[in-house]
């Protein structure tokens, strides 16, 4: 009787086990499925890159061309999102504006990936004093506010967009680099690393070889969510009249025209507003998403 | 000859959208509402009159600063030896008469008698000749020692007399005193506060300080014994108001949801502003126009070495059909009628309209937009548009030039439109902000900019002179013939020939195309109902010491 039973629960275990077993990409997407805001955050993400391409063809007018006698115009037939206080055209320059505000995230977060990944990598694996040395300098940077740190790049470097990525980018390297430090940390013990170092394969060939791809994934992640700060902040940096110079549409800057027309000429401000929140809400949806895909830690 | 420092004059007399108090001082009348004080006078007046401003005093002290900013404030703590009456004529008010000697170099003033400090000192010839010899001692490094510059000594010849000696004749130096700057200071407190002076002003004004918390507000009230000699004052005594404040709030946007709670009564609004307060239930709005101001672009040029004649105007300036391109380019009506809501008159030459000097047969020397034209004197250039993106070029090298101006929100509008029509000619521009501080410490170096929009404000034509005796733009335009003119008009007396004068140099700067005149603004305030008896002085200045603020 014994026998019998005990290969009835190994036929049931077996059975359990293939129900659950599955190749981490079908994890993935079930996951995902079932993630209605990960799937708004997908679209929401999906409508804005679509629009950054194909905008300024759709765009109806000139995104600069100043009609000073059209000024003020409300939303309405002729123009959807009404004029501005050169009169121009709100709907024309909210479409230009979405490929500056998702150019800055995106460049921004890949500068801040690259540079964040390669110091992160490159001091957790040598450690001792270099990694010391490393680190204090990154926790001076993370002392400051992100924002503050931007503003004093871009104050250097003289306001521009570009200098706006560069210096978002900059911003964003410390943090980038502690977390992978942390994860280059926990893969250097590995018995793999030891094999390879056994080998007698060099630094370089464990570092890029070995240690890079078991620890990216996390950091990818990371960088995901970071793309709706980026673009908030380039905005923001740009509001402030440090990034996106006149007459280029990027929200952040066409936000701030708006600002002193809110009491009267509401459109001015109120479109980029809603474009950058529904282009911020969107990255964030999608990236808390990822990170609840991804993380095995979270419920399932 | 003189050294006029205008840098600090500008900075001092600048046009600031944002306040009120300008100065100035020719044409145009004083808007008064009826004095209502003489009805009302007995009880339930005073109240606290609050106006906001973009930024704070400096020091109280009017011989360390030109600061507009302080000038608005401390204006109102100190008086000046003469002013001007309603009709825009010289009017003794520290001093009951003056006459000036043949030669045009003796300047005798005969002291009003019984006036005292806030402090209590008496007021006399001893601190007249105290506050001129304080001003042009070179310890004192005043700013302003300039605009005296011919000033030689000053000489009490009795209690109440004092006589004032120029080294050469001097047109504009009766109007250069003519203003608070050279306001009379209390000798003794002087003395007593030395380097703290600026801290605890005391002068012979309507108000004093009460309370300063830097960064945030002023605080002035009533000098108690004030008598008022103003001829456009009806209250001769100490004002109605408990207190005149000034607020911080470099946000237009804080100040109007301030002013709409009433916790500031009195407002300058900027052009884009006045849609807003175009329903006058609540409040009642005063148009005054700048009178002597006068805005243009300028271009970069290179110093002149002290003394020599000649104008060296930075490439691709230095070609007159460049700078003639940028004149025909900029249509100033178009900004007048949008971004400046109206609020300016275009002047086609330097002088600003207000002055007597003003000449409007002027508009025939100067340029009137043809953007065609323009692009004419573009090509005749070499500059032309060969790969199609909008901007010219010559052998290879695109016209892409970068102007300055310093932060403002109505400036920032006017120059994105500036931008636009000459990028419509082919010209590319590049806008570049700051701070009216650090733009003006960083003009002298014409290496990064190339055009400025700039705005200059004088009660004097002398203002001719003034601006071409700068560190930058056309301040290093000592074209010889050009200074020739104008020193030869500040150094006559005749009202006619120095009229001639001015404009004959206008004619030479417009030929030139040393500077592209654009217009003399207009400016706005704003007053609550439950303010009552406000009006404007000589030249639009606002009159505190008859308002009471109901509450």
């Amino acid at each position: 009787m014994q026998i019998p039973l005990s290969s009835d629960v190994s036929t049931n275990v077996t059975l359990a086990n293939q129900r659950i077993i599955r190749t981490p990409f079908q994890v993935f997407r079930r996951r995902l499925r079932a993630s209605t805001m990960t799937l708004t955050g997908v679209a929401m993400v999906l409508a804005v890159i679509v629009l950054a391409i194909i905008g300024p063809y759709v765009a109806p007018e000139d995104p600069n061309e100043m009609n000073l006698g059209n000024r003020f115009m409300a939303p309405g037939r002729e123009h959807w999102f009404g004029t501005d206080d050169f009169g121009r055209d709100m709907l024309s320059r909210v479409l230009h504006g979405g490929r500056e505000s998702l150019m800055v995230g995106i460049i921004s977060i890949a500068i801040a990936l690259v540079i964040g990944v390669v110091v992160g990598l490159v001091s957790g694996y040598f450690g001792g004093w270099f990694d010391m040395v490393v680190q204090r300098c990154i926790e001076v940077m993370l002392a400051f506010p992100d924002l503050l740190l931007a503003m004093a790049i871009v104050s250097i470097l003289g306001p521009s967009l570009r200098n706006v990525m560069i210096a978002i980018g900059i911003g964003g390297v410390p943090g980038n680099a502690r977390f992978m430090r942390g994860l280059v940390l926990a893969q250097r013990e590995r018995e793999f690393v030891d094999a390879a170092i056994v080998s007698g394969a060099g630094h370089g060939r464990i570092i890029f070889r070995y240690i890079l791809p078991n620890s990216i994934s996390p950091m990818i992640v990371l960088t995901f969510m970071g793309v709706a700060g980026a673009i908030l902040a380039g905005s923001a940096l740009s509001f402030i009249g440090m990034g996106a110079q006149p007459p280029s549409p990027e929200w952040g800057a066409m936000l701030n025209q708006g600002r002193q027309y809110l009491r009267t000429e509401w459109w001015i401000g109120t479109f980029p507003g809603i474009v950058l929140v529904f282009t911020a809400l969107g990255f964030n949806l999608l990236g808390d998403g990822l990170r609840d895909v991804l993380d095995p830690s979270v419920g399932n | 000859m003189t050294t006029f420092d205008a840098t600090n004059a500008l900075a001092g007399k600048r046009i600031d959208r944002r306040t009120l108090g300008k100065w100035g001082a020719a044409a145009g009348l004083g808007i008064g509402m009826a004095p209502t004080w003489i009805a009302s006078a007995q009880d339930g007046i005073g109240g606290d009159i609050s106006i906001p401003r973009s930024g704070d005093v400096d020091t109280f002290d009017p011989h360390h600063t030109v600061a507009g900013l302080s000038f608005q404030a401390f204006r109102h703590i100190y008086e000046p030896l003469v002013s001007y009456n309603m009709d825009l004529e010289y009017e003794g008010i520290l001093a009951e008469s003056w006459e000036i000697s043949e030669d045009g170099l003796t300047y005798t003033f005969k002291l009003r008698q019984g006036v005292k400090f806030q402090d209590g000192t008496d007021f006399n010839a001893a601190a007249v000749k105290f506050t001129f010899d304080r001003v042009i001692d070179p310890v004192t490094a005043a700013p302003s020692a300039g605009w005296v510059s011919a000033l030689k000594e000053t000489n009490v010849i009795d209690d109440y007399t004092v006589e004032m000696v120029l080294s050469e004749n001097f047109a504009p130096f009766l109007s250069n005193i003519a203003v608070e700057y050279f306001g009379i200071v209390s000798p003794t407190a002087v003395e007593t506060y030395g380097e703290d002076f600026g801290r605890n002003p005391v002068g012979t004004g309507a108000w004093q300080l009460k309370e300063w918390a830097a960064g945030e507000r002023v605080t002035l009230e009533g000098y108690a014994d004030y008598q008022n000699f103003h001829s456009y004052a009806d209250n001769k005594g100490k004002p109605l108001a408990d207190s005149l404040n000034f607020l911080n709030m470099p946000e237009s946007e804080t100040a109007m949801a301030a002013f709409e709670t009433g916790q500031v009564n009195i407002m300058g609004l900027d052009p884009n502003d006045v849609r807003q307060f175009e329903d006058q239930t609540e409040h009642t709005v005063y148009k005054q126009t700048d009178v002597g101001s006068i805005a243009f672009v300028e271009f970069a040029t290179e110093p002149i070495p002290e003394g020599e004649s000649g104008v060296v105007f930075k490439a691709p300036f230095d070609d007159i059909n460049l700078r003639q391109a940028v004149a025909y380019g900029i249509n100033a009506d178009e900004i007048i009628a949008t971004v400046l809501e109206g609020l300016a008159q275009r002047n086609y030459g330097p002088m600003p309209m207000g002055l007597f000097a003003y000449d409007p047969a002027i508009e025939e020397y100067g340029y009137h937009f043809d953007a065609e034209k323009a692009k004419s004197l573009l090509a005749e250039s070499g500059w032309e548009d060969s790969d199609g993106d909008g901007v010219v070029e010559k052998d290879g090298e695109k016209l892409e030039v970068v102007l300055w101006t310093w932060t403002d929100s109505t400036l920032e509008r006017v120059i994105q439109v500036i931008q636009y029509q000459l990028g419509q000619v082919g010209i590319g521009v590049k806008l570049e902000q700051q701070e009216a501080g650090a733009l003006f410490a960083n003009l002298p170096d014409p290496t990064p900019y190339n055009l400025v929009f700039m705005i200059w404000g004088w009660s004097e034509p002398d203002i001719l002179y003034m601006m071409t005796d700068t560190n930058w733009g056309v301040g290093n335009y000592r074209d010889a013939d050009y200074r020739g003119i104008v020193t030869e008009a500040r150094q006559t007396t005749d009202f006619d020939e120095r009229k001639a004068l001015y404009f004959q140099a206008q004619q030479k700067m417009l030929a030139d195309a040393a500077m592209v005149p654009l217009w003399t603004s207009e400016s706005v305030s704003v007053v609550r109902k439950n303010v009552h008896g406000y009006k404007q002085g000589p030249g639009g200045s606002d009159v505190f010491t008859e308002i009471w603020v109901e509450d």
